[in-house]
């Protein structure tokens, strides 16, 4: 029952920032404004926001159980510090350039989905529809990065990551408090 | 200021224009062999009624009367509805000419803020530029394909695909080789180094694997960077600033029939009030200014943006922005370039 109204709300709720993104401003629907910011967005990014809407469950699981909270800090960190830094910064190579004859990055996402492809199933899930998408050139992009992650997916993680952080350093203290409790009734 | 040669100020249809942009087409299709040049014209630079305007003039009969009436065939509005997404500004037109015959048109958008978030697109035509299909996005930043631009032409290579010179501006500037296949489609990417923040290379091959770049400074030098390659655009590297002023303006270079290179830029270290020719014969390590295209003792008076070509018949065509008014093309032999020449290098 809960679960029903869970997913009404959220249709309703998309049906209204649907309905909004077409309202027009100067001629231009609102949601060509946030396209013309964003461009277009990776296949994982897709599929992350499907699973969060149609399975909750399921993303649940694979983004508490598949990402650990190590690999979601290397992941982020990645992106943000590494990337998007090497992109912008004055010197002779950028991580981009590597991305559009990726035979490195095909093979060693290859390799991870032979090897630990069935104790991952989200992330290999997700790899597979990422790589068909690569496959068959679906985005505008040439380039196997743009098919992998985006900004915005970034910026889900860094906000996944702080909610873990927040989460741990909430039950930290909840513990310390109990524990400090304990101590006066001893 | 030498006048002894052909300037043509092409038919303007705006307040403003710049950054224009020249390639020659060979005869294809019963249609003779012609010089084609762009540029983006509006009421201002980045406004919204800028548009990529082109006329085209007959090869060897070049003169007042032959240009065609210049003809918008690109808009803001024609942009936005081919991707669906907000579109803030023309500009920096490319024109390149495929082995094929086919004419290519690069051409940066941006959606939000200045020319530093632009992106690049493309559009082409196979009819000598009557008619050009959809354009679309070359997508080579993962920022949202966020500051990417393109100046000067690319070179084609032996495998068909096209190397092209674009540069990146966004917090840093720096130049890059963009490797296009024969479907449009990036094959890969390489870093252009320069010493200085760079922009704008203008880059000429020498050999089958060996090709060298001039650079715009936008960086404290105030001279015209270098960088080269030996492996086709693989890798570059790069080379000691040239002794040619440049006060972070755009330079065009070129290899002439001779083997000889030659540059138009602005050879002074804070202004674009001169425009000058400069020849090198040692594959760029030395620079001697060889003409003075335009000069003006006021200072804040622009001549600017030169793109340059060599046709089918030796000719060689300068177009620039002259005080971002008009366009001017000009016209000169190899012979003119090697009779009396000013040999003198400029002073830094």
């Amino acid at each position: 029952m809960k679960s029903h109204s869970t997913l009404f709300i959220r249709l309703v709720t998309s049906v209204i920032v649907l309905s909004l993104l077409i309202i027009p401003l100067n001629g231009i629907s609102l949601w060509r404004y946030g396209y013309g910011l964003t461009g277009e967005l990776s296949p994982t990014l897709l599929m992350v926001a499907l699973f969060w809407f149609f399975r909750p469950t399921s993303f649940a699981s694979w983004i508490g159980k598949e990402i650990s909270g190590f690999n979601l800090i290397i992941l982020t960190s990645l992106f943000l510090g590494i990337y998007w830094t090497t992109l912008i910064e004055r010197g002779d190579w950028d991580l981009y350039s590597w991305g559009f004859q990726p035979w490195e990055i095909l093979f060693f996402l290859g390799l991870f989905v032979i090897l630990r492809g069935r104790d991952y199933p989200g992330i290999t899930l997700i790899l597979t529809i990422d790589l068909s998408s690569y496959g068959l050139h679906l985005l505008a992009s040439d380039n196997l990065l743009d098919y992998l992650f985006d900004p915005i997916l970034t910026l889900v993680f860094l906000v996944t990551l702080f909610k873990r952080l927040a989460l741990l350093f909430r039950n930290r203290l909840r513990a310390l408090t109990t524990q400090a409790e304990s101590g006066f009734r001893n | 200021m030498d006048r002894s040669f052909a300037v043509v100020e092409l038919p303007s249809l705006s307040q403003t224009v710049h950054s224009p942009t020249i390639t020659e087409l060979n005869a294809k299709n019963n249609k003779a062999s012609e010089i084609v040049v762009a540029w983006f014209g509006g009421s201002r630079e980045g406004s919204a009624d800028v548009n990529i305007y082109l006329t085209k003039a007959p090869t060897g009969q070049i003169n007042p009367d032959t240009w065609i009436q210049p003809r918008s065939i690109l808009t803001r509005a024609l942009v936005e509805q081919a991707f669906g997404q907000r579109n803030l500004k023309l500009g920096n037109p490319l024109l390149q000419t495929t082995p094929e015959g086919s004419l290519l048109l690069f051409f940066v958008t941006t959606s939000y803020g200045g020319w530093s978030c632009s992106h690049i697109n493309l559009t082409y035509s196979e009819d000598h530029g009557d008619s050009w299909s959809p354009p679309r996005r070359i997508i080579t930043s993962p920022f949202a394909d966020f500051s990417t631009l393109v100046r000067n032409p690319g070179t084609w290579l032996k495998d068909g695909s096209l190397g092209l010179p674009i540069y990146h501006e966004f917090l840093n500037k720096h130049a890059e080789w963009l490797r296009i296949g024969k479907d449009f489609r990036v094959l890969t990417k390489a870093r252009i180094p320069s010493s200085q923040p760079a922009l704008q290379p203008s880059v000429v091959p020498l050999t089958e694997d060996l090709a060298v770049g001039a650079l715009r400074d936008a960086g404290s030098d105030q001279k015209i960077q270098w960088a080269f390659t030996k492996d086709k655009g693989q890798t570059w590297q790069r080379g000691a600033a040239r002794q040619v002023p440049n006060p972070d303006s755009a330079a065009a270079m070129i290899r002439l029939s001779d083997g000889s290179l030659l540059l138009a830029a602005n050879p002074t270290p804070k202004h674009r009030h001169i425009l000058k020719l400069l020849r090198s014969y040692d594959r760029g390590e030395s620079w001697s200014a060889i003409r003075t295209i335009e000069e003006s003792n006021d200072p804040n008076i622009e001549f600017s943006y030169p793109a340059l070509i060599q046709d089918s018949r030796g000719k060689i065509h300068l177009v620039y922005s002259y005080l971002r008014k008009s366009i001017r093309h000009a016209t000169f032999t190899m012979r003119w370039l090697n009779e009396n020449t000013e040999d003198n290098v400029p002073s830094p």
